[in-house]
């Protein structure tokens, strides 16, 4: 609990502004016309509900058998994440690259995973704030990985009646680390993401501190335009794929879809030849 | 990343493949196993019963009795097999032991015959020897194996006995067939060249009688013969002239002879014949009537004397031999009479004219006598011609008159004996002359028929010769002392199947199913496009992947994977129980191959 204690207090005093942002007052809630455009004006206005609320506790057996990793886990995958980790954030400090989407052609191929496991892995280097956000508003998944009992999501940010609601979580025994989780599938999902919220979204995640990483779970490139809408947004994204599984030529079309949006780099997922064992 | 790392090798990657694949590809290779454990117990059994049937050489020695069956022992078996395996006898055998009931339920008869075909099989069975006659070291078919395949080893050992045996039977009718063949043709051919000596023989007996003379051993003797008449020829040819200058010479003397010898009377004078009277009669007529006229007193007279002369004369004759030559007035005493008559008249007419007496008489004289001569010619030319000028008249009474007109005669039957014998000489010589010319022409004919008929006798005794043989030939076939079949090992039932070879399906199984298991893995390699490993990435995109993240194994995927495991070696010992059991059931049992192998690795 101490060690707990130390880091909550550790992070308070590294991310002052996200602290002291400041806490809107609650209206009324108006009509239906008026509040949606009231809240239609604020996601476009207003701030985020970035707020950092609360902890919400991990439970590292459940995660493990969910294939995430802790940053001290002694698993070749750890080692794999760490050498991710490491060179995304070489080029992220090399070009300047603040949001890197996680995309996959098609679902299944460990998009989510691998998002979760880099943010772990990122959050672990010293100095190094990273926010895991999940975009993937159709089957959003972060937050059933994770395990979080998170009371609201950016589904209220969307599409809920209050987007004033926070949807930001820290994570005990994790810091620096904040997660902004969809709870619950978003219809009209490309509308949406094609909306100035999300630019605000993430300008607001984004702050003002440029060392902040946002890790962005985007939906799969091939199945929906949704991860299209979202990319020119974001300064990069990291293209997973599974060995064995992603086709050849999925994975062409979706550099061609992406387009000018500059691609990180790739990950070798599930693959056969791992990288040499961490020693 | 240099080019040399572009791709791992293909090898490395069927392996990751198969790994990845693993489930699929056991279940390929145990579906190809399961097939094969399957097709070998399925299989149904097939058993070949065989039976040996030896090929014994003659007993008796080649050298006594050359058997007319002279083909080789392997082509016989052949030609016995054509006759045995025909679809009337396979057709009899099937009916008998109700062979392929479900073939000859569904298919027609040719295909129950091919069949059958199929599962009989006949094998020679040879060993290298060396010809004795030609020292060549050759093979020689010493025996052959009848065989039939069938499911049921009883079935299999029936058939192949009933083949046996009509192998063994049709040989020996077939030996024996030959033999009476080769005999009964020999005999046929022997006949045909005894008709065809008899025939040359008549032809040459004809022959020889058309051309009895001429023949060209007769040469010689024609030719001697032809010498000796010849020389006959001349002789007789001398004889005749001889003959002819002793007839000339005879006449001669006749001519000076008279036939009657000169009677006086008792007065001295001569007695003059009647014949000599008339001739005097008529010359004294002659002048008379050239004389006097018709009427004339002595015309008269003496036409009345030379009348009775005439008659008597012509008694005298027909009381002789009908001569009527001496009748009619002598031509030659006519032309002399004529002769002196016409000197007369050319004497008278150059002393005379026209109108003198004696030129008329004489005229007159003349042409009465040419007249007479003529007459005298006419009618005595035949009767002169018959009689001959030499005929004695029958009152010759001359001893030498006599004497020499028989010699004369005699001679002249000699000379016409001599004339008859030299025709004959002539003509016999001109014989042996034309047989002697066409005497090539026969030899030739001759030596042709001779040479026809030499030849045909020579033949014909070859013949018999051979027909002797070949009848020591089908006693021999018939005594069956000959070459023969002997079955030195029958057919039995067998107890071990030949077919299938189950082990070896076995093993061609394991092998068809690590194949199918391969393939499989080759085909769905090729089938899939994914991604594969960090160099095909690199290709995509250009860039090596930023990481290669392993599978992450959790506890569950252990738990599952201990399951797993666990399953597939339960499945694994359960089919070796199964296999076992199957083992014991269909190959052997278990007990029995304990002892086998027991036995095998060394007692």
């Amino acid at each position: 609990m101490e060690r707990i204690q130390r880091a909550l207090d550790l992070a308070k005093g590294q991310q002052p502004d996200l602290g002291k942002v400041p806490q809107r007052p609650l209206h009324n809630p108006p009509a239906d016309d008026a509040r949606s455009e009231r809240n239609t004006l604020y996601r476009e206005f207003g701030v985020a509900p970035v707020e950092f609320r609360e902890r919400l506790p991990l439970d590292w057996s459940e995660l493990r058998e969910r294939r995430l990793i802790s940053p001290d886990d002694t698993d070749p995958a750890g080692y794999a994440y760490r050498m991710l980790r490491t060179q995304l954030l070489q080029r992220a400090r090399t070009h300047g690259l603040g949001t890197i989407g996680v995309v996959s052609a098609v679902n299944g191929e460990g998009k989510t995973l691998t998002a979760i496991n880099l943010a772990l892995s990122l959050a672990a280097e010293p100095n190094q704030t990273v926010m895991l956000i999940d975009l993937d508003l159709r089957r959003p998944a972060i937050a059933g990985a994770l395990g979080l009992n998170a009371p609201h999501g950016l589904e209220a940010w969307f599409h809920g009646d209050d987007p004033t609601k926070n949807a930001c979580y820290a994570l005990e025994g994790v810091e620096r680390l904040y997660v902004l989780p969809t709870l619950s599938p978003v219809n009209r999902s490309s509308e949406v993401l094609a909306g100035l919220g999300t630019r605000r979204l993430l300008n607001e995640l984004k702050g003002r501190d440029s060392g902040r990483l946002l890790i962005v779970d985007l939906p799969p490139v091939l199945l929906s335009d949704d991860a299209l809408m979202v990319a020119p947004l974001l300064d990069a994204v990291v293209l997973v794929v599974h060995e064995r599984r992603t086709k050849r030529d999925d994975v062409v079309r979706v550099i061609e879809l992406l387009g000018n949006t500059r691609i990180a780099g790739t990950v070798l997922n599930c693959s056969s030849e791992s990288e040499k064992r961490a020693y | 990343m240099n080019a040399v790392l572009d791709k791992p090798p293909a090898l490395l990657e069927y392996l990751r493949g198969a790994k990845h694949r693993k489930l699929r590809l056991l279940a390929s290779f145990a579906l190809g196993m399961v097939l094969t454990v399957l097709l070998a117990v399925l299989l149904p059994s097939k058993y070949r019963s065989s039976g040996t049937i030896l090929i014994e050489q003659q007993e008796m020695p080649q050298d006594f009795v050359r058997s007319s069956v002279s083909s080789y022992a392997d082509q016989r078996v052949q030609v016995i097999s054509k006759r045995v395996m025909t679809t009337e006898t396979l057709l009899n055998i099937v009916r008998r032991y109700d062979l392929y009931p479900k073939l000859r339920a569904n298919a027609t008869r040719e295909a129950v015959i091919k069949q059958m075909t199929k599962d009989i099989a006949l094998k020679m069975i040879s060993a290298d020897v060396i010809d004795p006659r030609s020292g060549h070291p050759t093979s020689a078919t010493i025996a052959f194996e009848v065989s039939y395949i069938s499911s049921s080893p009883d079935l299999a050992a029936k058939v192949a006995n009933e083949l046996t045996t009509l192998y063994l039977n049709e040989n020996l009718n077939n030996r024996a067939q030959t033999a009476r063949d080769a005999s009964q043709f020999l005999q046929q051919e022997g006949d045909r060249l005894n008709q065809h000596i008899g025939e040359l023989e008549a032809q040459l007996a004809r022959f020889k009688d058309k051309h009895a003379q001429q023949l060209p051993e007769l040469t010689q003797l024609n030719m001697q013969m032809m010498d000796h008449t010849e020389q006959d020829l001349r002789t007789q040819e001398a004889r005749k002239s001889s003959l002819e200058q002793q007839r000339v010479f005879l006449e001669a003397q006749l001519a000076m002879l008279k036939p009657n010898s000169t009677v006086f009377s008792d007065t001295g004078e001569r007695i003059v014949s009647s014949a000599d009277r008339l001739k005097m009669a008529r010359s004294q007529l002659d002048s008379a009537r050239a004389k006097y006229g018709v009427d004339h007193p002595d015309v008269i007279r003496l036409q009345r004397e030379v009348t009775g002369l005439e008659r008597e004369v012509a008694n005298a004759d027909k009381a002789g031999r009908g001569e009527s030559g001496a009748t009619t007035p002598d031509v030659n005493d006519l032309q002399r009479q004529l002769q002196s008559a016409q000197a007369s008249l050319a004497d008278a007419q150059g002393r005379y004219g026209p109108e003198h007496p004696d030129r008329v008489r004489l005229q007159r004289m003349v042409d009465t006598l040419q007249q007479e001569l003529s007459d005298a010619q006419r009618t005595g030319a035949s009767a002169e011609a018959s009689s001959g000028r030499h005929l004695k008249p029958t009152d010759a009474d001359n001893p030498a008159y006599v004497q020499i007109q028989a010699q004369l005669s005699s001679t002249i039957n000699d000379l016409a004996a001599t004339e008859e014998q030299l025709n004959k000489l002539s003509a016999r010589v001109s014989d042996y002359q034309r047989n002697l010319s066409l005497g090539p022409q026969v030899e030739q004919q001759y030596r042709e028929l001779m040479r026809d008929y030499d030849n045909t006798r020579l033949k014909y005794a070859e013949i018999r010769s051979k027909q002797t043989e070949a009848k020591a030939s089908q006693d021999l076939e018939a005594d069956r002392k000959g070459e023969r079949f002997t079955l030195i090992d029958p057919p039995l039932p067998p107890e071990e199947p030949i077919s299938p070879n189950r082990p070896l399906i076995l093993v061609l199984g394991l092998f068809f199913s690590l194949g199918l298991a391969a393939g499989t893995l080759w085909l769905l390699e090729r089938m899939d496009n994914s991604v594969r490993g960090r160099f095909d990435l690199l290709a995509l995109t250009g860039v090596p992947p930023l990481a290669l993240v392993p599978l992450i194994a959790t506890e569950g995927d252990r738990r599952i994977e201990r399951r797993r495991m666990r399953l597939a070696f339960g499945s694994a010992f359960a089919s070796v129980c199964i296999a076992v059991v199957l083992l014991h059931l269909f190959y052997m049992p278990l007990d029995v191959l304990w002892y086998t192998l027991a036995r095998r690795v060394g007692l």
